[in-house]
């Protein structure tokens, strides 16, 4: 499902990642470690275009990553980043938002779905009506991770899922994500969590 | 009735108020106190020399002369903002002057030809200061609003590659950063607006007044002026904004390095 076919990648004028393979089969899960600052984030964003890299290829879905391409491997991934700042509007304009770049077509009758979803992972569905500022960084998360599986896309990218949580969320998200991963979604995720890179299928070790 | 000339004596008299906003700069260390000297003293030599200019522009009244001076206005309208937002110039000048010609040309010639019905709409009477104004408002509302749209993109850029990376097209993921621009930029203009006539009495209609024009045509007038300054203000920026935005990402939607610095 993911190829990465000896890549290096430069950050901050440094070279993270040198002639660099991995690979994930579809319906895997896998976690990326490593020490900070080895590139994890980098990786995560090269898988689609969001980092730039030489040499080599990627490959998602048997699709080769390039200009002409990265739209269409784009519209197939989900992709949360650490750290995402919202602006301080209304959540629900921010998740309708998110799922109408997605392609939901029907967001209206999606929602029963969604709130489904955001109650696996330990939330009430009324957070929806509050503003972005008056969540903590936790809820938030777990809120975009409801809404990322709202796309319906095959491959899922997040960088940190469960960062900033308890115990027990980290828990309900790692049980929400071994759940999506045998529906079939191919997921890869940075983390410094020994607890979730012990659930995963397959270690991408970066040190 | 004749308006009350000022003279150079009084004017000086005058012009001591802006010893307020100079001390309270100072007292703050805002660092806006050498802006503020030389802004005063730009503005003073510079309407000295307008006031010769226009003298000539007017006897002349030559349409070719007057579309250089406006090209000239445009010129430096697009350097200040330039200047003021940070933005590189590889990325930015062109967008401006293309956003600040096409929108004042089109937004002031549909003023000065249809709505004021004029045989010679370059005429220096009319085309001059109504440009002038037009230049003036596009370039206050490019500066807040482009300066925000890309501080706002540097410092939020996981918002805008997950949207990217999440399918969204570069316009839909710049989307958010738009209206941010739009809002803080349009926000005071269109608070000014709601209020003009019941707390605010604008310049424009303020100048005609006391310049003998009867209230009820300063009046419409200035009703136009607020319409046209915020019509090319937004084409302006939505120009200055698309067009700078192709040169300020590549080929995968990655921003590229456009502040100066």
């Amino acid at each position: 499902m993911l190829e990465v076919n000896d890549i290096s990648i430069q950050f901050g004028g440094e070279q993270v990642l040198q002639n660099f393979s991995c690979r994930v089969e579809k319906g895997g899960l896998a976690c990326v470690v490593g020490r900070s600052g080895c590139g994890k984030t980098s990786l995560l964003k090269a898988l689609i275009g969001l980092t730039p890299y030489c040499g080599g290829t990627i490959r998602i879905a048997g699709t080769e990553l390039n200009e002409s391409s990265c739209a269409f491997v784009r519209k197939i991934t989900a992709y949360l980043p650490q750290e995402l700042v919202f602006p301080n509007e209304d959540i629900m304009d921010i998740v309708l938002q998110t799922l109408r770049i997605g392609g939901v077509k029907n967001v209206r009758l999606s929602m029963p779905l969604l709130h489904q979803n955001i109650q696996r992972l330990g939330l009430e569905p009324e957070l929806l009506d509050k503003r972005m500022a008056e969540i903590s960084g936790g809820q938030r998360q777990r809120v975009m991770i409801a809404v990322l599986s709202m796309l319906d896309k095959q491959v899922w990218l997040l960088d940190e899922p469960t960062a900033a949580l308890d115990e027990k969320s980290r828990d309900l998200v790692i049980r929400f994500l071994i759940e999506e991963q045998r529906c079939g979604k191919t997921i890869v995720a940075v983390s410094h969590d020994p607890v979730f890179a012990s659930r995963c299928s397959t270690i991408i070790r970066l040190d | 009735m004749g308006t009350i000339d000022i003279s150079y004596i009084s004017l000086l008299v005058g012009m001591l108020l802006l010893l307020i906003p100079i001390f309270y700069i100072w007292y703050y260390e805002t660092k806006l106190l050498k802006a503020i000297c030389i802004g005063a003293v730009r503005m003073v030599v510079q309407m000295l020399f307008i006031g010769v200019y226009l003298r000539y522009l007017f006897e002349w009244d030559n349409p070719v002369i007057n579309s250089v001076w406006v090209f000239i206005m445009v010129y430096i309208a697009s350097e200040t903002a330039l200047t003021r937002t940070r933005v590189k110039r590889s990325v930015l000048m062109m967008p401006l002057v293309i956003g600040f010609v096409v929108a004042g040309v089109l937004i002031g010639l549909y003023f000065l030809g249809i709505v004021l019905k004029l045989d010679n709409v370059f005429s220096a009477q009319y085309f001059i200061p109504i440009m002038g104004i037009l230049l003036g408002n596009m370039l206050t509302v490019n500066v807040i609003a482009v300066g925000t749209f890309y501080s706002t993109l540097q410092r939020e850029q996981n918002l805008y590659y997950f949207l990217l990376g999440n399918g969204a097209s570069r316009s839909e993921a710049l989307k958010p950063f738009v209206r941010q621009a739009i809002v803080k930029s349009f926000s005071p203009t269109i608070a000014n607006m709601a209020v003009m006539g019941l707390v605010s009495l604008p310049g424009t209609m303020i100048g005609q007044i006391l310049g003998g024009s009867s209230p009820h045509v300063a009046i419409k007038y200035q009703i136009m002026i607020v319409v046209i300054t915020m019509s090319a203000s937004m084409l302006s920026l939505m120009i200055a904004i698309q067009l700078s935005s192709k040169r300020a990402f590549d080929g995968y939607g990655r921003m590229k390095q456009v502040m100066k610095g």
